[in-house]
């Protein structure tokens, strides 16, 4: 048997980067608030969760108080009000001995996310299939449509990881329980950068990618149908767990 | 010439291990510090924090109504602080569950009622679904014995109505135990707000010895469960005794309205 050819003579030109969604962090710190209701600690959590979720900030690593409040021109508490913003969102650490620390990713960290973003999962599918009026269905069709357009695009994976992650947000959101949401909308924020790791090459096929979209399309049929959305539980868990086992494989 | 000193000096005082009243439920510490702390019991509190934990305490005990408004400047005045403490304060209950405000303006007492109860507890079975496969298949003796002591402790507390308050306390502290304990700390950090916010409906639901003891009798049948180590037993258990709490706290609720 041949070895595959390699590259010919030199080495292929480095691929421009990924397109990348914007306003990923913001979307989530800020559910449902337009963009000119943001506090000014607020823009800045924005910005500085948009850094960490891009590793521009490196998991561990200092996120410096007083560098920030140089480089945003202000004081240093609209810095420490946005840092305990990023806190309580489970992006930073803030202890006593090293200040605040973009959360390190560990393989344990992804597992304890996705059980729970599993089992909160399921019950948003529920709830949404239960509560889904007509005006729902027809957002849930126009995001469809966002993760359509890019599924068979290997170069627009982080764009398409984005799109299913707000249609799964929606579910949450419009699933008649304001807890289950809040959860899911931190968990989702705390899983972006694990979820791009998982995207690196070969990892996410695109027969992956038209499963899932798949799933999501027999989902609305149902809700449209009103047929029961329980078996989709089981598909959803399944996809769960060979998620989180891809990633947890590429971070090791 | 030693003398000694004007008054008998204190022994230091230590930092307390994380979560040490979960580990003894005959601890006598405050309820709510080590829930609205994430487990954490600081030898001294911030000024935040201890008007945090007052004012959730009357929250919790129903001394202020649900939907109630609160005056910062009130508050401020009673505990003799400035507004900035007590507006952190506020911030930090919110995050607990136990406060909504309005646009960061007027912050008012959670309202209660029967949908928002449902709504806690289908998010805290989402919460126990993770929660109860994971302790039951990695318990320790060590936890099995302190799950026993918690048993007696109940049965203890369950004929005193004057403790009744104390009997929901270590019940949920019971669950709140096997959290910490079931590897997966995530879990653990959402069931902290989400006690503080059932404490408040179950005040309302403990009147009844006979409900303390249906509860008693739930604690005793779970361990059984956790020596067979059959997670799928317990839930199945838990999912019974649901529509039943249900059904109290939404009776209570119409009797208080």
């Amino acid at each position: 048997m041949n070895a595959p050819a390699g590259p010919a003579a030199g080495t292929p030109p480095a691929s421009p980067p990924m397109p990348r969604p914007e306003g990923v962090a913001a979307s989530r710190l800020f559910v449902g608030r337009a963009r000119g209701t943001w506090t000014l600690p607020e823009q800045i959590a924005a910005e500085i969760g948009e850094r960490i979720l891009d590793l521009a900030i490196a998991p561990g690593s200092r996120v410096p108080e007083e560098g920030l409040a140089r480089e945003f021109g202000v004081s240093r508490g609209p810095i420490r009000d946005a840092l305990r913003t990023l806190e309580q969102a489970g992006l930073i650490r803030i202890t006593s001995r090293k200040g605040a620390v973009a959360t390190p990713m560990t393989g344990q960290d992804l597992r304890e996310i996705f059980q729970l973003r599993t089992s909160l999962t399921e019950l948003a599918l529920l709830g949404f299939a239960r509560h889904a009026g007509t005006a729902n269905l027809d957002h849930y069709r126009l995001l469809l449509r966002a993760i359509e357009r890019h599924t068979e695009d290997d170069a627009m994976a982080i764009v398409w990881v984005e799109a299913i992650d707000r249609l799964i947000l929606f579910l949450a959101h419009h699933c008649g329980n304001s807890r289950v949401a809040q959860l899911l909308t931190a968990l989702s924020l705390q899983s972006v950068r694990y979820v791009r790791v998982g995207l690196q090459e070969g990892r996410n096929p695109v027969a992956r990618r038209r499963e899932i979209v798949r799933f999501y399309q027999d989902l609305l049929a149902a809700c449209e149908s009103g047929a029961p959305v329980e078996p989709f539980i089981e598909r959803m868990r399944a996809i769960m767990g060979e998620r989180t086992e891809t990633i947890g494989s590429a971070l090791a | 010439m030693q003398l000694p000193p004007i008054t008998p000096t204190e022994a230091p005082t230590q930092a307390r291990p994380f979560a040490r009243s979960i580990h003894a439920p005959r601890t006598q510490a405050n309820y709510v510090t080590f829930r609205l702390f994430h487990g954490e019991e600081p030898a001294t509190l911030s000024l935040r924090d201890q008007v945090a934990v007052r004012i959730a305490e009357r929250i919790i005990e129903q001394r202020w109504k649900p939907g109630q408004r609160i005056s910062e400047q009130a508050v401020a005045e009673e505990f003799s602080v400035s507004k900035a403490p007590v507006s952190d304060a506020l911030m930090l209950l919110e995050y607990a569950g136990l406060v909504v405000s309005e646009a960061r303006r007027s912050a008012h007492v959670a309202p209660m009622s029967a949908a928002d109860f449902r709504e806690a507890q289908e998010y805290g079975e989402a919460l126990t679904s993770v929660i109860y496969p994971r302790f039951v298949e990695r318990h320790t003796a060590a936890d099995r014995r302190i799950m026993l002591e918690y048993v007696e402790y109940l049965r203890e507390l369950v004929d005193d109505d004057d403790r009744a308050f104390q009997f929901v306390e270590i019940a949920d502290r019971f669950i709140l135990y096997m959290g910490v304990h079931s590897g997966n700390r995530r879990v653990a950090r959402a069931m902290w707000p989400l006690s503080l916010q059932l404490l408040r409906y179950f005040t309302t639901n403990i009147r009844s010895r006979s409900q303390r003891e249906r509860v008693l009798q739930w604690f005793e049948d779970s361990l059984p469960y956790l020596d067979a180590r059959d997670a799928k037993g317990l839930m199945a258990m838990a999912a019974r005794s649901r529509e039943e709490t249900l059904a109290q706290v939404r009776e209570a609720l119409q009797e208080n309205a």
